[in-house]
């Protein structure tokens, strides 16, 4: 991996303020990416410093026996207190965090990621059975790549725009042919790409899985999928891109992009 | 953040106000178990302002954490109560909440602690750490209701950490000690931009705009600021 995310994005990620679009691209990133993790968990550290150093704020002196009273811990004595424990953990279901820190793996001993996942061997043969998409993607698109509709673009180029939230923040898979081009475009306001198989290349540089282009006002360019396996991506951008050849121009609407 | 905090805030509470959180206490006996508490483990149980600012080491916070985790231990809980309820509390109204709903968040934010007390793993984050990530998470949840995405360790596509070589490998919980000592001592215009960034959800540009002072400056404050974090967390070379 060469390329790397703007820190400010991870920042804004940690801190709660990147909106929604952004956020799953950068939650995509860090599944895949150990060094933006350590960014992150480094931003959230800092969280953790600055709840230690802020003023406190008195409470309602109610709340304490509120919570106690909701996890049904009131008067709980400790021999009925394990009891619950073991209730709890039968109906925990998923172990899965859903707001753990992010450098907080509950990779069980006998089962290391990278022991189940031999999709870098098997990538190029059997693309649509190994998994490919990070969670964060998988959950937005509802399913893993040989599970979704992809609609063609032209010849060369295959996408899926996610319908989420109009907040002027557009996410898509883009799917680009083996060698093949995207037709020459530059940019109203930032678009960011997360290579997820295959690779492309432009002027700044070949970009693989996992790695991020960022691309704003000041950049055109026209990014060729590298030879050998189509190159899927997923993008985000806040603004219409604006394409060079005047009849893609044209159809823009009709692709939303 | 382009939408408006206190409209959606008050929507957040409308969706919450069906629900009874409040229920007569017994303060007194509250605090009378949380001084036996805390004096069994070093912690000053005196309730005036002073004291309340004396911080107990993240080890101590991380105790009560596995107490209520393995024993469901309510005076253990009612420590972690007294530490981060009130900063919890701080921290929403900073982020723009009304009382109501400040209290409100901090109260789910409590009672995520408890339930998810067993996947705090002290080797991977201090105590105040995990608790600012469920505190954050619920105020994302409270302005947007829509669910943030977090990557997911046992995620077969998820890339694994580099082994930490052992003999490096500080504690979480000396690095949260480090940390809250950084936070303290940072130039006033350092801590100046990380309060704006976690409190206020100022972008770089918009702490520039706000300040009066060239985007660039405010970069490198924070760069400055997070390099020695990153030293102190141990990873300045990555």
């Amino acid at each position: 991996m060469s390329h790397y995310i703007d820190p400010e994005l991870i920042e804004g990620y940690a801190t709660g303020r990147l909106e929604a679009g952004w956020s799953l691209l950068v939650a995509a990133h860090l599944e895949l990416c150990p060094e933006a993790r350590a960014t992150a968990a480094a931003y959230e550290a800092v969280g953790g410093a600055m709840l230690d150093t802020i003023d406190p704020v008195d409470v309602a002196p109610t709340c304490c026996d509120a919570v106690l009273k909701r996890v049904g811990a009131v008067g709980a004595k400790k021999s009925d207190a394990i009891a619950a424990v073991t209730a709890d953990r039968a109906h925990a279901g998923n172990p899965l965090p859903d707001d753990a820190p992010i450098l907080a793996p509950e990779v069980t001993g006998s089962r290391p990621a990278k022991d189940v996942a031999p999709h870098h061997r098997a990538r190029a043969s059997s693309i649509a059975l190994s998994p490919v998409l990070p969670t964060a993607l998988r959950d937005a698109f509802g399913g893993e790549l040989h599970e979704l509709s992809w609609k063609r673009v032209s010849a060369d180029v295959s996408q899926i725009v996610l319908e989420r939230e109009e907040d002027g923040i557009s996410c898509r898979l883009l799917r680009v042919r083996a060698g093949r081009p995207v037709a020459t475009h530059s940019h109203r306001g930032r678009e960011l790409t997360l290579v997820l198989a295959g690779s492309f290349s432009d002027q700044f540089g070949r970009f693989e899985r996992g790695d991020v282009e960022m691309s704003d006002e000041t950049v055109e360019h026209q990014p060729v999928a590298g030879e050998g396996e189509d190159c899927i991506c997923f993008a985000v951008t806040d603004a219409p891109l604006r394409f060079r050849n005047p009849l893609v121009a044209l159809l823009q609407p009709l692709f939303r992009i | 953040m382009n939408v408006e905090p206190a409209r959606h805030l008050n929507d957040y509470c409308a969706m919450k106000r069906g629900l009874d959180f409040h229920v007569p206490a017994a303060p007194n006996v509250v605090w009378e178990r949380q001084r036996t508490m805390a004096e069994k483990n070093g912690v000053s149980g005196d309730r005036t302002p002073a004291a309340r600012k004396s911080v107990p080491n993240a080890q101590v916070m991380a105790n009560y954490l596995s107490m209520v985790a393995r024993k469901r231990d309510a005076a253990a809980f009612e420590e972690l109560f007294r530490y981060f309820a009130p900063r919890v509390k701080a921290y929403m109204l900073k982020l723009g909440a009304d009382d109501a709903l400040a209290e409100e968040l901090t109260q789910e934010a409590m009672v995520s602690v408890w339930r998810k007390a067993d996947r705090f793993d002290p080797s991977k984050a201090a105590p105040s750490t995990w608790i600012f990530t469920i505190a954050r998470n619920l105020r994302i949840d409270a302005y947007r209701r829509s669910s943030r995405p977090d990557p997911d360790p046992n995620d077969p596509v998820f890339q694994p950490d580099a082994e930490p070589q052992a003999d490096d490998a500080i504690s979480q919980l000396e690095i949260a000690e480090r940390l809250r000592g950084i936070i303290e001592t940072l130039p006033e215009e350092q801590r100046a931009m990380l309060q704006l960034s976690y409190y206020q959800d100022k972008s770089h540009s918009e702490i520039a705009a706000d300040a009066g002072i060239p985007l660039g400056t405010v970069k490198s404050r924070l760069r400055l600021a997070m390099q020695k974090v990153r030293h102190a967390l141990g990873d300045e070379d990555k």
